[in-house]
């Protein structure tokens, strides 16, 4: 049975986090230093030196995951304990500071940290809400066969309009030719349908084609609408019938593949923000720590 | 119910051939999964992809996907089919036919078309994940900021902090070590900028007590090099307590914790040898004050004035000044004769000045204090004319000058001393002045010494056979203790709001000797200790300060 690994050993590590947390913030509480608190004081020290021996050790979860080979606990459970002690750091962090901020490369670490600790929420997150939905969307079907599918649906397509002759033809072919999935990281992240195609169009006494949006192919299925009810000869309104079916079937395929896109996309693209920043931070750190002693 | 499945196999340049076989079951489950009755492998199929049952003498197909089914060419969710009718799964073509007896419920043919190539979508041609497009790369992106950062956070700072002359001389401002600023410097240090290295000599080493000192040269020590208790602050450097860079911009420690982790056991460490006791709060573990009384004291015939350090109040304590004072008359309500000879009523303030610090008062003197209502005056005839106020020496001069004077005036109107004298007239003529004068002096001088000017205030000897002027009345030497505290100064300035009489008890002393210092009940009336709710806050350095007047300056210690 599968666990997800927020429920990892009964939850432990969300235990050992809420213990660590509970733990600074009652020594906090209960540390009346002679000066304001800051990380100077023997608490302050204390956590600091927590805090970073923690934030060396989650940077770590990136190399016990490739490398297969170590026994040294599961993945599953090394990233249980990341998720969880990398939450409780925001408030061990937090109370190291003394909630003394400035325009500094102590608060840069600090807000770095804060990035960090964010962006790997926003992980979590969509590892826990994503998988799911994306396998519903799929709906039993690979991504490789939703591309196979829309390309038998445009075969199909180009069969049908053969009988009916252009322009339907041409702008059908055009539908086909100017379909559009993915790109960029927005395209792919928004989800947004930026297939065109092409429409007849009078510029004065001329006819020129022109490229419009077709997105969610309603363009096509409006000009598919139109032919079916100026026909007047029933095999060819079966045609367009039926290729209206095609077109439909393939818009919702394409939804469906757009939504695929969007949301792979998605589960990855923190990962993007989360790695930088972690080196970001585990160099400001390091410049935090040696410039508190370098001018002690 | 008993579906039977004809699998057609086609084979080029053959004649079709089939496979037959039944399924018993209510409902035949068509996919390209394994747990189905119909299984259809490829991918264009879906796990569970439709379910064919029988309505009577219909059979109706239901899709089981999103994908949906074509029947009779029509894409469509579910239908109802009879015999010859076509249905299209993915590649596969499904055609009812005829039942070949009675004990099978339905007659599927199963058919896998050929696929045919048709150039189509190419999957590959779609940027559809992110680690496809080229300028994403989280390992550049993350080696990138780490050297930056790094670069610009810890090694230009401390390149430039090792080589001031390049910053100095830099045309663009580089990233130094005001970055890593952590807070605030004290207002009262604001001038030294962000130039670390003024205090910060050395990296890696705590700040030491010598930048401290070479501006705060007068600094002082908290106890004696000698003291027992010197060994607890060995250890300790000015930047122990004297934090910087804190938000709460604050240099003096003024937790009393801090003093009362030595002072709320320190009498009790030192033993017999104790001369403090034990304090740990203003409000109840305070002792009372002790005073320091100034004493007369007599060694080789002169008088000495000696501090007597802190002394415990009993009743027997008394002040010892040579002086008669009366606090009660002179605060009589009904007033004293003035200068003017008209009653006024004395207030504090009469005589007491605020000294300009504010905190302790101005001495006083015969001049400021006394003198308006006090006259040195001797002669009814010339009011104005006074003796001065100083040692007894001077007083007798002054008379005989004035005595003088007069006798001169005096012959000089009888016109005794119109003719030319001879030398035995001038002879006789000095011989009277001089009595005359010296009568006259002795008899003002006795008045005034024992009688009527200096008595009133002063402790005065006669020694009548004495030979000479300044054996012959002494004035006891006076002085008033103006440090009765020695361990705090107390500040008059705030408490401006307090009549006079709240604390020193004026009103009721008739004898010089009367203390008048007020009690430390009476302080803890206003004042509380670090857990007080409703009175004036007071820790240990609301009153003490750490740094002790009469100690070593620090800036004198072995380095």
């Amino acid at each position: 049975m599968h666990q997800s690994f927020l429920r990892f050993a009964d939850a432990l590590y969300m235990k050992v986090a809420i213990l660590l947390a509970l733990a600074s913030i009652v020594a906090y509480w209960a540390y009346d230093p002679l000066e304001p608190h800051n990380g100077g004081t023997w608490l302050g020290y204390t956590l600091g030196t927590v805090g970073a021996a923690l934030i060396v050790w989650l940077t770590l979860y990136g190399l016990r995951k490739r490398s297969y080979r170590s026994r040294l606990g599961t993945v599953q459970g090394w990233l249980s304990a990341h998720v969880y002690l990398g939450v409780s750091l925001l408030i061990i962090a937090t109370l190291h500071t003394g909630f003394q901020f400035g325009f500094n490369i102590h608060t840069l670490a600090y807000a770095l940290m804060i990035a960090v600790i964010a962006s790997g929420v926003w992980g979590v997150v969509m590892y826990v809400k994503y998988p799911k939905m994306v396998t519903n969307n799929r709906d039993n079907l690979t991504r490789k066969s939703i591309f196979r599918e829309i390309s038998e649906l445009d075969r199909k397509a180009s069969l049908l309009v053969e009988a009916l002759g252009s322009p339907v033809d041409r702008m059908m072919i055009t539908s086909i030719q100017l379909f559009r999935v993915g790109g960029g990281v927005w395209a792919q992240l928004s989800g947004r349908d930026s297939s065109q195609m092409m429409v007849p169009v009078m510029s004065g006494k001329k006819q020129v084609w022109k490229k419009v949006s077709n997105t969610g192919q309603r363009r096509m299925l409006n000009i598919l609408a139109g032919q079916v009810a100026r026909s007047r000869d029933p095999r060819i309104t079966a045609v367009l019938q039926e290729l209206s079916d095609v077109v439909s079937t393939k818009a919702s395929l394409m939804q469906k593949l757009l939504k695929d896109v969007r949301m792979q996309g998605l589960m990855e693209f923190w990962l993007y923000i989360h790695i930088p920043l972690t080196f970001a931070l585990l160099a400001t750190l390091m410049a935090h720590i040696v410039s508190v002693f370098y001018y002690w | 119910m008993t579906f039977l499945i004809r699998k057609i196999v086609s084979v080029e340049g053959a004649p079709n051939r089939h496979q037959d076989f039944e399924v018993a079951s209510s409902r035949l489950t068509v996919g390209r999964g394994t747990d189905q009755d119909l299984l259809l492998p490829g991918d264009r199929v879906s796990l569970r992809h439709a379910e064919i049952s029988l309505l009577g003498q219909l059979v109706e197909i239901t899709a089981t996907t999103s994908l949906g089914i074509v029947v009779n060419g029509r894409t469509c969710k579910s239908a109802m089919l009879s015999v010859g009718d076509q249905v299209l799964i993915g590649d596969y073509h499904l055609v009812i036919i005829e039942r070949p007896d009675n004990e099978v419920d339905c007659a599927i043919s199963v058919q896998q078309l050929q696929v045919q190539e048709y150039e189509g979508l190419n999957p590959d041609s779609y940027v559809t994940s992110l680690k496809n497009i080229f300028w994403l790369r989280k390992r550049a992106y993350a080696w990138i900021l780490f050297v930056l950062l790094s670069l610009v956070c810890l090694i230009l700072p401390v390149w430039l902090a090792q080589n001031p002359d390049i910053k100095e001389h830099s045309p663009v401002a580089l990233p130094d070590d005001s970055l890593w600023l952590s807070g605030p410097l004290h207002r009262q240090h604001g001038f030294i900028g962000d130039n670390c290295a003024a205090c910060h000599v050395k990296p890696f080493e705590p700040v030491q007590n010598n930048v401290c000192t070479e501006c705060h040269e007068d600094t002082t020590h908290h106890v004696a090099a000698d003291h027992p208790a010197n060994i607890l602050f060995q250890k300790e450097t000015c930047a122990s307590c004297h934090r910087e860079h804190n938000e709460q911009e604050r240099m003096v420690m003024d937790d009393q914790r801090f003093c009362v982790s030595c002072h709320g056991v320190l009498a009790t460490a030192l033993g017999s040898k104790a001369k403090v006791s034990n304090v740990s709060d203003f409000t109840s573990k305070h002792p009372d004050f002790r005073l320091n009384m100034l004493n007369p004291v007599l060694n080789d015939g002169d008088w000495h004035w000696q501090n007597s350090g802190r002394q415990k109040r009993t009743p027997e304590l008394k002040e010892h000044n040579n002086l008669r004072f009366d606090h009660q008359q002179h605060l009589d309500t009904e007033g004293l004769k003035n200068e003017t000879g008209a009653y006024e009523v004395l207030q504090c303030s009469s005589c007491h000045t605020r000294a300009a610090d504010g905190f302790g008062m101005v001495p006083l003197t015969m001049e400021t204090s006394c003198s308006r209502c006090h006259s040195l005056a001797f002669d009814v005839d010339n009011p104005a004319r006074e003796v001065p106020h100083g040692p007894p020496v001077e007083v007798l001069n002054s008379l005989r000058e004035y005595f003088s004077a007069q006798f001169i005036a005096e012959k000089m109107a009888k016109n005794e001393s119109r003719r030319r004298p001879g030398q035995a007239e001038v002879s006789r003529l000095q011989q009277e002045g001089l009595e005359w004068v010296e009568q006259h002096t002795q008899e003002v001088a006795e008045d005034m010494f024992e009688r009527r000017a200096c008595i009133t205030c002063h402790e005065v000897e006669h020694s009548p056979t004495a030979q000479t002027d300044a054996q012959r009345w002494k004035i006891r030497p006076n002085r008033l203790n103006d440090r009765w505290m020695l361990s705090s100064r107390f500040p008059h300035y705030k408490h401006r709001s307090e009549s006079c009489g709240s604390c020193h008890a004026a009103q009721e002393s008739t004898q010089t000797e009367d203390i008048l210092m007020p009690r430390i009940e009476h302080c803890q009336d206003c004042h509380g200790g670090k857990d007080t709710e409703d009175k004036v806050l007071s820790m240990c350095i609301t009153c003490h300060e750490y740094h002790q007047p009469d100690m070593s300056v620090m800036a004198s210690d072995p380095q």
